[in-house]
């Protein structure tokens, strides 16, 4: 059996955490954090953290515009233009988007692309960044509904959910709680919040349980008490024994159901056929000689 | 058997269909409605949202020997014939078989009900005439990670894996004796060589 759904290896969520959380407290101050903003600023850091270069990072705090963060790329570009190789080198380090602002994160890595593209490292990687954009995007799906991770929560085992999709899955199997990409142990105490910059409400997701469903209950089958006697259409009449032998059959003869059509003659499926034939027949004769003389 | 399986269909048939008999095997109830009768719409996308977005990879990007029989998804969304082809080199080289996926309300987090269908029913030890597949993952081992197309994958390889053509031991007794749907039935899975 095997999973195909392309899931973040363990290693790397650690990394994405760490990048949104630092990045979550060196831009407090920022105002209402546009997408651009959090591109950049999160492309800052993660190269701050690759070259351990501080030049860029002063900027960090100031809540600039986008002019202005125009122009800061373009000093970075030209003070240290070793970012900009190092960009170029590890490409997934450098365009963690936030989950809902793909659209947004496209057009900054445009504007970035076009600001930087002079230089030759930055210009080489352009082409293939819209495929990239996609790995990203289903680097994020939540395991379970396919679609990007709200709620998110990851498993010891390095795996994304959504906490209401693994709620749902952890109800499903209350006694066999497994990950339900490989099957380890997994539970509610097991798995680690994940909070993006831009969540407003930094709330611990597992405290939210979904809406529970409704209850629900159906309407007990109509029963019309005793149906032994009809007099209206044609006359019939039927007794019952306690334990009539052939209630316990319906349950896995399915009488209401069209059987199987018999097989060829001359096949062993036939013989075979015949064979269990004889034998229930044998079965009900017992039966039968077991009600009258016991 | 048959003889007996006909006299009681005989009789039941004048009579009006009896409480005991129905009880047993009901279909999977319809779509939980809320107390004013409204489908819980929130979940009811769910599903459908997923079942789309797998749809779409496995059109765009179909695994080898599976594919998709469109007309069928764009009918019913919850029922999909899946055609696929032996793979070369094993012993249903070029062979064609159709499977049959029905999906619940409550996918993924239920298995879908996976059979064969149509006149080709692979001979295989872990399929039996009718169409059912003795698979662990399509019951028990079910987990919402797993989707359409690894499902298809397992099947594929199970054929491939196969060293003879036969059906399995108890086929004729448990064809003329299981339900209909599959995952009613208790499977003992015991053999992981095919």
């Amino acid at each position: 059996m095997s999973t195909d759904t392309p899931i973040p290896s363990a290693p790397e969520l650690p990394t994405t955490s760490h990048i949104t959380t630092t990045t979550a407290t060196s831009n407090i101050n920022t105002a209402e954090g546009d997408a651009w903003n959090a591109a950049f600023n999160e492309n800052n850091v993660s190269a701050t953290e690759v070259t351990t270069t501080t030049t860029a990072s002063s900027d960090n705090n100031t809540p600039t515009s986008c002019i202005t963060n125009d122009t800061n790329t373009n000093t970075n570009d030209t003070t240290t233009p070793n970012i900009n190789e190092k960009f170029a080198a590890t490409p997934s380090s450098t365009a963690y988007s936030f989950a809902g602002s793909a659209l947004n994160s496209d057009n900054v890595k445009d504007k970035i692309g076009s600001t930087t593209g002079d230089s030759s490292a930055a210009g080489g990687g352009g082409g293939d960044k819209k495929e990239e954009e996609k790995v990203e995007e289903s680097m994020f799906e939540c395991n379970i509904c396919l679609d990007t991770a709200k709620d998110a929560v990851v498993s010891m085992c390095g795996h994304l959910f959504c906490w209401p999709c693994l709620h749902q899955w952890l109800e499903t199997r209350p006694n066999r709680k497994l990950c339900p990409v490989c099957k380890a142990a997994i539970g509610k105490d097991k798995v680690i919040p994940l909070y993006g910059r831009n969540s407003t409400k930094q709330e611990d997701p597992r405290n939210k349980v979904p809406p529970r469903p409704a209850g629900q209950r159906t309407e007990p089958e109509p029963q019309q008490g005793f149906q032994g006697f009809s007099f209206a259409d044609g006359f019939h009449m039927s007794f019952g024994i306690g334990a009539f032998p052939f209630g316990y059959f319906t349950s896995s003869l399915n009488f209401g159901e069209p059987r199987p059509a018999a097989a060829n003659r001359g096949t062993t499926q036939y013989e075979d056929e015949q064979q269990l034939s004889k034998l229930f027949l044998y079965l009900a004769f017992l039966c039968i000689a077991w009600l009258l003389f016991a | 058997m048959s003889k007996i399986v006909k006299l009681f269909k005989n009789n039941k048939k004048d009579k009006p269909p009896k409480a005991e008999i129905i009880t047993e095997q009901k279909e999977p109830e319809p779509i939980p409605t809320t107390k004013c009768g409204k489908p819980l719409v929130l979940d009811n996308t769910r599903w459908e949202k997923r079942l789309q977005k797998e749809l779409m990879s496995l059109i765009k990007e179909p695994p080898p020997g599976v594919s998709v029989d469109e007309d069928s998804v764009t009918r019913n969304l919850s029922q999909w014939k899946i055609n696929i082809t032996g793979f070369e080199g094993t012993l249903y080289e070029g062979e064609n078989f159709q499977l049959l996926f029905k999906f619940n309300h409550k996918y993924p987090f239920d298995s879908p009900e996976v059979t064969f269908i149509g006149n080709n029913i692979p001979v295989h030890p872990h399929v039996y005439s009718n169409g059912h597949i003795c698979l662990s993952i399509l019951t028990e081992d079910w987990s919402p990670a797993l989707s359409v197309q690894s499902v298809c994958l397992s099947i594929a390889s199970m054929l491939s894996s196969c060293r003879e053509k036969k059906r399995p031991p108890d086929n004729t007794l448990y064809v003329n004796t299981c339900n209909k749907n599959p995952k009613k039935t208790k499977w003992w899975y015991h053999d992981d060589s095919v």
